[in-house]
């Protein structure tokens, strides 16, 4: 899935911003389980923690340095263009 | 830090965001997700989570929040607020009290824990909260109250929190903060969509005078005192009128017409007084006038003494010897000519605010809006929807908003027992509202501006129109491209023709060609019959084409279609008195549509006819129908394109080549072409049904194929309907038309496509 695809979907509260200097996908997760995020090479994987199961989404990036952090249930990929 | 409050984007609204730009975000030390207080003038306060700004507030030092949040913070648009970064606390428990009347079987608290986590709550906040399909619209969703937490202060649902509903009722616990001001309507600027510059006009005559009447001082101006809100119904002035005194927590009046009516003498004008009174009590104040045109109508028209003596009182009330003083007057209407012209100057109302049929962007919003609350499944698309619903009100949309929500709930309605006072908790989470739902919807709504002239766009594609390439051509650009590439028009510095002519002999596709381009063009479609047009009274049938036209114009991108134009505006001059004036006055009447000095913007006139001939020149010449394409007769390889899209669903057997077929029916329109291929299967059908065994049928009937021989059957009942002798007649035409067609600027165009 790219960030383009995620910021479409409906059931997801998520936008995508673009900025001068770089793209930006927020994302409302809400605060059911844990969920953390780690950039690996051109991908973010974000991972849920529910309670028994743990789902993983992985997240196509464009070209460009990525920052991604999860701060009270707000995602946030940055990657700087 | 200090920022100036702007109103949310529709579609972001509900979720107890705050959107900093980004440079203040760096500079208050705070990153997206985390909680920051914004305090508003007086006791105010409100916890929201940091969500990055819009690209365009770069640097603006705004923070946009929804209605609710600056209701809480007790702030208004263009306020200053101060934003700091908070410390909240996960709460470990918290207390939440429903609504008396809410009756909801089973365990909702991990409802209310999925709702609300994440969000950041204070003791005695009101928690607007959906509940699946009740949670539509705004005013829609359960106030919760959050009777109280632990730890104190605010504090934010996490997953841990333990929830507790409390015994009492919302209704009894005393709010501590926030709540809205008495008998001021909950609609927030968040839930108007597509109308954000009249509601940016009524601001700035409504709202700044209010809040900084010094403004207005400084430049030695009396501040306006009155906004005429008018435009067809549904689009959303009420609305309008309720969320500018919300946003501004003035005392808010309503007037409706029938209301102050009274059957004792003088009365009526005591109780417009008595509402002007208590208003400049309590000023600021705003009089909300809804249908003005009920009680101010034109003083010459006005039936009765009553309304003369009321329209009177309006007026002096409104700008009479005594200054109303900080008293502001909305009214809407959606019949703006019909009401009293003193009403309609300076001083009583200064400006009028025209509010239109929202365009596409306006239509993404007011859909936004309205799904905001609600559960939907993934591959909904509303920019889909917001594209194909042209002429759609506010009203309608929500309208599309509600029904789809209907049709999902019809589909649980087995799961609901009536008989039972309570709905399972489950049950209610299960609704969800599907793609499939919308498409049902949408079959269902009209757009309301257009539902007397309103026709269904008809189903064809330029796929269905078999041959006729350079016609098909011709009529693409000129009704297809002024509304795909405006900007090549604006270039080139060149007007999208009025109108188009089809003519040709009777069958050739003219009103096919019609419906494929209403279809194509993805605009409303009117359609004119002639004869309806025309009525007994005198004047009445003028009147048909002019309402017509502004229908036309006000649902626009529109295709207006005649078919069989000759019949309402034939030759003038030539009748001998008596009924043919009528048909004068409104060929008239249609020039002066045509080419008047109203625009048509973004509405294509297409006419049909059988008998160029006979239509009155002036309304051929350019500027008015100036494309004339005639449909001909097909020639053989249109036919055999014909007889491709007649054959296209049907079984063919080996033998049938359709290149014999078309060389077969020299003479022959498309309406004869659809003939023969229905003679050829029914002769088929006639042959398979005859010969097989009843009981069989089911079975063997995928083994039926339409056989040289049927066709040759068909083709012997069928007869030409076109002979040599008409097809020349309209190559005459054809000649006399080409001849009189100066070189247009569409034949420029297109070249410079090639």
């Amino acid at each position: 899935m790219s960030l383009k695809h995620i910021a479409e979907r409906d059931d997801v509260f998520a936008r995508r911003y673009q900025y001068e200097d770089a793209e930006v996908l927020v994302a409302d997760l809400g605060d059911s389980g844990t969920a953390s995020v780690d950039v690996l090479g051109n991908e973010a994987i974000v991972v849920f923690e529910d309670d028994d199961e743990t789902r993983q989404l992985e997240l196509r990036l464009p070209e460009g340095e990525a920052e991604a952090f999860i701060i009270n249930g707000v995602l946030t990929i940055e990657v700087g263009q | 830090m200090k920022l100036t409050v702007k109103p949310l984007k529709q579609k972001d609204a509900g979720r107890g965001l705050a959107a900093v730009d980004r440079q203040s975000m760096h500079e208050l030390g705070v990153e997206n997700g985390d909680y920051v207080v914004i305090e508003g003038g007086e006791s105010g306060r409100a916890v929201a989570r940091v969500w990055p700004g819009y690209p365009e507030d770069e640097g603006r030092g705004v923070v946009r929040i929804d209605g609710q949040l600056r209701q809480e913070a007790g702030v208004g648009i263009d306020d200053r607020v101060t934003i700091e970064k908070a410390d909240v606390k996960p709460a470990s428990s918290v207390t939440i009290a429903l609504p008396q009347n809410l009756q909801i079987r089973g365990d909702i608290t991990p409802h209310i824990r999925d709702k609300l986590s994440g969000q950041a709550i204070t003791k005695g906040q009101n928690v607007p909260f959906g509940f699946g399909l009740m949670g539509m619209g705004s005013g829609q969703s359960i106030p919760l109250k959050v009777a109280s937490t632990d730890p104190q202060g605010t504090v934010v649902v996490t997953d841990s929190t333990e929830i507790n509903l409390s015994e009492r009722a919302a209704e009894e616990i005393t709010s501590g903060a926030g709540g809205g001001g008495d008998g001021t309507p909950n609609v927030a600027y968040e839930d108007i969509g597509g109308l954000e510059g009249e509601l940016e006009q009524v601001r700035e005559m409504i709202e700044l005078p209010m809040r900084h009447p010094e403004l207005f001082n400084r430049l030695g101006i009396e501040p306006p005192k009155g906004v005429l809100l008018h435009g067809p119904p549904g689009t959303g002035k009420t609305l309008m009128a309720k969320a500018v005194a919300n946003e501004i927590d003035a005392h808010f009046q309503t007037i409706s017409g029938p209301e102050i009516m009274s059957k004792y003498y003088g009365e009526s004008e005591e109780k417009l007084r008595e509402v002007f009174d208590e208003a400049t009590e309590n000023a600021p104040a705003i009089v909300f006038i809804d249908e003005l045109d009920s009680i101010a109508p034109k003083r010459e028209e006005a039936g009765g003494d009553v309304e003369r003596r009321v329209v009177a009182q309006l007026l002096s009330l409104m700008d009479g010897l005594e200054s109303r003083g900080e008293v502001t007057v909305i009214a809407a209407t959606n019949r703006v000519d019909a009401i009293d012209p003193a009403l309609r100057r300076p001083g009583r109302f200064d400006r009028e605010i025209d509010i239109g049929v929202p365009d596409r962007e306006g239509r993404l919003e007011i859909l936004q809006v309205h799904t905001r609350g609600m559960p939907m499944t993934d591959g909904i698309d509303l920019e889909a929807y917001a594209d194909n619903t042209h002429g759609f009100v506010g009203a309608d949309l929500e309208s599309l908003a509600k029904e789809s929500a209907m049709n999902a709930l019809r589909r649980i309605r087995p799961q609901i027992d009536l008989e039972s006072d309570e709905i399972p908790a489950d049950v209610l989470d299960s609704l969800q509202v599907t793609e499939r739902d919308f498409k049902e919807a949408l079959k269902g709504i009209e757009p309301s501006a257009l539902r007397e002239v309103f026709v269904e766009v008809p189903d064809v594609t330029w796929n269905q129109v078999g041959g006729l390439e350079d016609t098909k051509e011709r009529l693409r650009e000129t009704i297809q491209w002024p509304l795909d590439y405006p900007e090549v028009f604006e270039a080139l510095d060149m007007e999208a023709a009025k109108g188009v002519l089809l003519y040709g002999p009777p069958g050739t596709g003219k009103t096919l060609m019609a419906k494929a381009v209403a279809n194509e063009s993805d605009s409303n479609f009117i359609s004119i019959k002639g004869p309806e047009l025309l009525s007994k009274w005198v004047g009445e049938s003028e009147k048909g084409v002019r309402e017509m036209f502004s229908k036309a114009r006000e649902n626009a991108p529109t295709v207006v279609f005649f078919d069989e134009i000759d019949s309402i505006a034939g030759e003038r001059g030539r009748g001998s008195g008596g009924g043919s004036e009528v048909s004068e006055r409104v060929v008239s009447q249609l020039l002066t549509e045509l080419d008047g000095l109203e625009e048509l913007e973004d509405v294509v006139v297409v006419a049909t006819s059988n008998r160029p001939d006979l239509i009155d020149s002036a309304l051929l010449r350019p500027g008015r129908l100036d494309r004339h394409v005639h449909v001909p007769v097909p020639d053989e390889d249109a036919r055999k394109a014909i007889f491709e899209v007649h054959t296209r669903d049907k079984p063919l057997a080996d033998d049938v080549d359709l290149d014999w077929l078309a060389a077969e029916t020299d003479g022959f329109v498309g309406a004869d072409i659809e003939a023969v291929a229905r003679e050829a299967s029914m002769a088929a059908s006639r042959e398979f049904i005859t010969t097989v065994d009843p009981e069989d049928i089911g079975e063997s009937v995928g083994n039926v194929r339409l056989s040289r021989e049927h066709f040759e059957q068909a083709l012997d009942e069928i007869t030409p309907s076109v002979d040599e002798q008409t097809k020349e007649h309209y190559e005459e035409i054809e000649e006399r038309f080409d001849s009189a067609e100066p070189e247009t600027e569409q034949d420029q165009l297109g070249r410079t496509f090639q």
